[in-house]
């Protein structure tokens, strides 16, 4: 006999938002790493992120029947949460300066990576990221970083799919120029000539 | 084909994400002739990879055991609060039904209210089908009757009463109705008259439902069967 397939979020938002406990602790245990990665991506702080995954779920038990199926996967409702809490934490003074960057910085340095120029690499890629401006970085640490679709994206930013596209391609470039600027190779891989 | 036409697509290319045939066929005659959009496509490319490495050396931290039992905690809590919440919700639209129905009071004497014998008016839409449930939901409905009955019999019971809900005055202008409760209130007359629900009255007060909608916001009337 098939083991019982596994609900899915949405199934398990519909579930929360009767009051099923259960449902709820599965869907923090399945998407807690999600929300935590996209809010260090996005804030470059650990503590914010922490903070906000919290808070995350807390609005999932106060709003789960405001989910709407029809409008967005469920982990880009919880990730468009996570977006307007960092947003609001990036804002207040204390936590808002670029020093967190270091913060994040030091989760990429407790990875045990056996290539330093490689570490450098990501490390330079990461600050560059938290230094795009907030449209741009959020753009690329929902679709790149977390690989939703466009449409997704376009939920969770509460916005157009061409917009973030468009924004998605400038925060891309921009992170290209920083990175020229700094020195810091992209990637020291060859890459063919005809990708496509 | 110009190197603006392909632009769009390129990063979307690197990305990976799927593009009809055509359009890819398209692009890659275009990179095959134009070296600096093949040299962008390979930045793009490396972008993608580079991001591809930061993603996955992000490891989430450990989560303490603390973390999950305060937001469990909380979810017990937050299904506990509602009933309390829908109480007050309840006391606060049947004070909002009576200071309604004084205000309107106040505003119309009894005595000309009764030469406007107005029509009927048309059943709220939307209201129909939610009644029953919202009657279903009225767990408490009846032990509120009770006491009534000694006001019932000071109450008039007119000829052409109106026993069906009828739409509450603005009702249709408010947010989709979800789930209600009933109210049995004592309305003057004078409103009675007014919203349709009798044609005339010789007591002061008339006996009538109220349905309160979800948001506490009364939406439909009728006279207490």
């Amino acid at each position: 006999m098939a083991p019982p397939a596994s609900p899915s979020d949405e199934d398990l938002m519909a579930r929360i938002a009767d009051g099923d406990r259960d449902a709820f602790a599965q869907l923090y245990r399945r998407r807690r790493p999600d929300v935590f990665r996209f809010a260090v991506h996005s804030s470059g702080s650990r503590t914010i992120a922490e903070d906000v995954t919290q808070d995350v779920f807390m609005a999932v038990i106060h709003q789960a029947s405001r989910y709407q199926a029809t409008r967005s996967s469920a982990r880009a409702w919880l990730l468009g949460i996570a977006r307007n809490h960092v947003r609001r934490a990036r804002a207040r003074p204390a936590e808002s300066s670029l020093d967190d960057a270091g913060v994040a910085l030091a989760v990429v340095d407790g990875d045990p990576l056996p290539d330093l120029a490689r570490r450098r690499s990501i490390a330079a890629l990461q600050r560059a990221v938290l230094e795009l401006p907030p449209r741009f970085r959020e753009a690329v640490v929902l679709c790149d970083l977390e690989e939703l679709t466009y449409e997704d994206a376009a939920a969770a930013l509460g916005c157009a799919v061409g917009t973030v596209r468009s924004r998605l391609h400038r925060g891309r470039a921009l992170l290209a120029r920083r990175l020229r600027t700094d020195d810091a190779p992209l990637v020291h891989t060859r890459l063919p000539r005809w990708i496509v | 084909m110009k190197c603006s036409m392909v632009e769009p697509w390129l990063v979307d290319v690197a990305r990976g994400v799927s593009l009809d045939a055509a359009t890819l066929e398209r692009v890659r005659d275009h990179v095959r002739q134009c070296r600096g959009c093949a040299a962008r496509l390979e930045r793009e490319r490396a972008i993608s990879a580079a991001l591809h490495r930061v993603a996955e050396a992000m490891e989430p931290p450990s989560w303490p055991p603390s973390a999950e039992a305060a937001l469990l905690d909380a979810f017990d809590r937050a299904r506990a609060e509602p009933r309390r919440s829908r109480v007050w919700t309840a006391y606060a639209a049947a004070a909002a039904v009576f200071a309604l129905a004084a205000a309107l009071a106040w505003t119309r004497p009894p005595a000309a209210a009764p030469n406007r014998n107005p029509a009927p008016p048309p059943t709220h839409r939307g209201i129909a089908p939610s009644i029953s449930a919202a009657n279903a939901g009225t767990r408490d409905a009846p032990a509120k009757r009770e006491p009534n009955r000694a006001a019932s019999s000071r109450a008039s019971r007119p000829p052409a009463a109106r026993t069906e809900f009828i739409s509450w005055p603005g009702a249709s202008e408010l947010p989709a109705f979800e789930s209600g409760h009933l109210m049995r209130v004592d309305l003057p007359a004078s409103m009675a008259l007014s919203l349709g629900l009798v044609r005339s009255a010789d007591t002061a007060v008339v006996q009538a439902d109220v349905l309160i909608g979800q948001d506490g916001f009364a939406r439909a009337v009728r006279l207490a069967p």
